[in-house]
């Protein structure tokens, strides 16, 4: 797989793979869009990243980043083998599955199966889970059934507020309940409205997020690209990698790098 | 190659500024000295630019379409200057998106460089307004000072930010025309270029032509006012336009005998 980033400091040495897994159990909340800003984010941060896409055949995320993802089915032994038996051997120490909807809780448990968890307790991996959240209540049950496989790794909670609708119709209380079970830190992302028009643009240009915003096209030379859109992108772009500054994302991923 | 224009936005945080007048002298200015600006009128609800001048654009920057209409055109690379009348109700909105969309380093990079002209009222929170503006945005900043709106009052010397902006190197004085020949020179009907040009003592319309509508119902007293008012203040304009664009190297738009 190629790599997008520049090489950085960031690889080879110390510094343990990481693995990302973001998903939901449920449909249509914006997993790839969150996908595709970690990859940005990463890109911008000059760390080099590896992308998985289970939405064998289709593959959304690898339509918008070509070059460092591959499109995998994780129900296949083959395909398992080749995420997670190169996690020591690739260079890239920062993986991002991008789980397909539907399969968070059976990818969780099939990861299980095969002992990565227990080399996540043995510090052989780092794991975290974006664990993206739609606006109804049937989302907060998801919490408590994937929570547990977090408890050696970091647990990010995504609200994408992919629409208009108020986020959370949900009981507070409620859902601090959830958090409150585990005695350990969550960290919130919240991902903001992008404008409409300027989500559809992206789409249609079929380019990285970062890319609009820089008015690049998909052969990396100067787009034509509305520029009150690409304003949108990169405002909402950097609010969303703020977020995962101050969660602290890039510590995390990146730690043991400087040792090496 | 083009050389480097000029996108001039005029805003106030207030109503009843004189935002349209000035941008309508800015846009009159560049018509007389032949350069035909291209125009934007941002006031949906209440248009006024835009009734003066029939090719200005009407740009609502409540919708993305209409943000997009003035802020994808803005950054162009054109030989024409560009004039804004940015309306009091979408002050905040307009330099939310500057910012956002880097409105600045895009117009720059067009070789397109833009001027704030703000136009305060004579309280200490418009010019302290004005001051982060002028700080935030690094670009051409012009103070427009409105007659109209009367002197400063003693309380505003004690404020920094009115004397930072008084000492800005560009400013725009616009001196006090009585209420009466305002409100003529405000009615939707009147051309200042035409009005210049049309309403000179000895004037004849071309043989076959009635004159224009405004000379038709305008006193001889009335006429003297306004052109006495408009000579004096299209100079001012003309002074202020020029010092901009010597600062920045931008080619001088040919000087009038206002």
């Amino acid at each position: 797989m190629a790599k997008e980033t520049k090489k950085s400091g960031s690889s080879g040495g110390k510094q343990k793979p990481a693995v990302i897994s973001v998903g939901a159990d449920k449909g249509g909340v914006g997993k790839t869009t969150v996908a595709r800003t970690m990859l940005d984010y990463f890109a911008a941060k000059n760390v080099l990243t590896r992308a998985f896409d289970t939405e064998s055949p289709r593959g959304t995320l690898k339509r918008f980043h070509p070059r460092v993802t591959e499109v995998v089915d994780l129900t296949q032994v083959a395909d398992q083998m080749k995420v997670l038996d190169t996690l020591h051997t690739s260079e890239v120490k920062v993986s991002i599955i991008d789980v397909r909807a539907g399969l968070l809780s059976r990818t969780l448990k099939d990861m299980t199966d095969i002992g990565f968890f227990d080399a996540v307790e043995n510090r052989e991996f780092k794991f975290a889970l974006f664990h993206v959240l739609g606006p109804s209540v049937a989302s907060l049950s998801e919490i408590e059934d994937v929570m547990p496989f977090t408890e050696n790794g970091e647990y990010f909670v995504v609200k994408n507020h992919i629409n208009e609708t108020n986020f959370f119709e949900w009981d507070q209380d409620t859902y601090d309940r959830y958090f409150k079970r585990s005695r350990r830190a969550t960290h919130e992302i919240n991902v903001p409205k992008l404008n409409e028009m300027a989500y559809e643009q992206v789409e249609i240009a079929g380019v990285p997020f970062a890319s609009f915003a820089q008015n690049k096209n998909d052969k990396n030379q100067k787009g034509d690209y509305s520029l009150v859109l690409r304003g949108y992108v990169r405002t909402w772009e950097k609010a969303i990698h703020e977020q995962l500054d101050n969660a602290g994302l890039m510590e995390w991923a990146t730690e043991g790098a400087q040792a090496s | 190659m083009l050389g480097k224009s000029l996108a001039i936005l005029v805003v106030s945080p207030h109503e009843r500024s004189g935002t349209t007048l000035i941008a309508r002298l800015f846009a009159d200015f560049f018509r007389i000295a032949g350069q035909a600006p291209l125009l934007f009128d941002t006031d949906v609800q209440h248009p006024k630019f835009s009734k003066y001048f029939p090719d200005a654009q009407l740009v609502d920057l409540g919708t993305t379409k209409g943000r997009m209409n003035l802020f994808d055109t803005l950054p162009v690379r054109t030989l024409q200057p560009k004039i804004v009348d940015v309306t009091h109700r979408a002050y905040s909105d307009f330099f939310t998106l500057v910012r956002d969309i880097d409105l600045i380093a895009e117009a720059r990079a067009n070789n397109v460089e833009p001027v704030i002209v703000y136009v305060p009222h004579y309280v200490a929170e418009d010019f302290e307004r004005g001051f982060r503006l002028r700080a935030y945005f690094d670009c051409e900043f012009m103070l427009a000072e409105n007659a109209y709106l009367g002197p400063a009052p003693q309380e505003l010397h004690s404020v920094n930010a009115y004397w930072a902006l008084k000492a800005h190197p560009v400013r725009l004085q616009l001196p006090s025309l009585d209420p009466m020949a305002l409100s003529l020179l405000e009615d939707e009907r009147v051309s200042i270029a035409e009005f210049l040009m049309t309403s000179v003592p000895g004037y004849q319309p071309p043989p076959g032509e009635r004159p224009p509508l405004p000379l038709a119902y305008l006193s001889f007293d009335a006429r003297s006012k306004i052109r006495n008012w408009l000579k004096p203040t299209l100079r001012e304009v003309q002074r202020a336009i020029h010092l901009v664009q010597t600062r920045q190297e931008t080619p001088v738009t040919e000087p009038q005998p206002f």
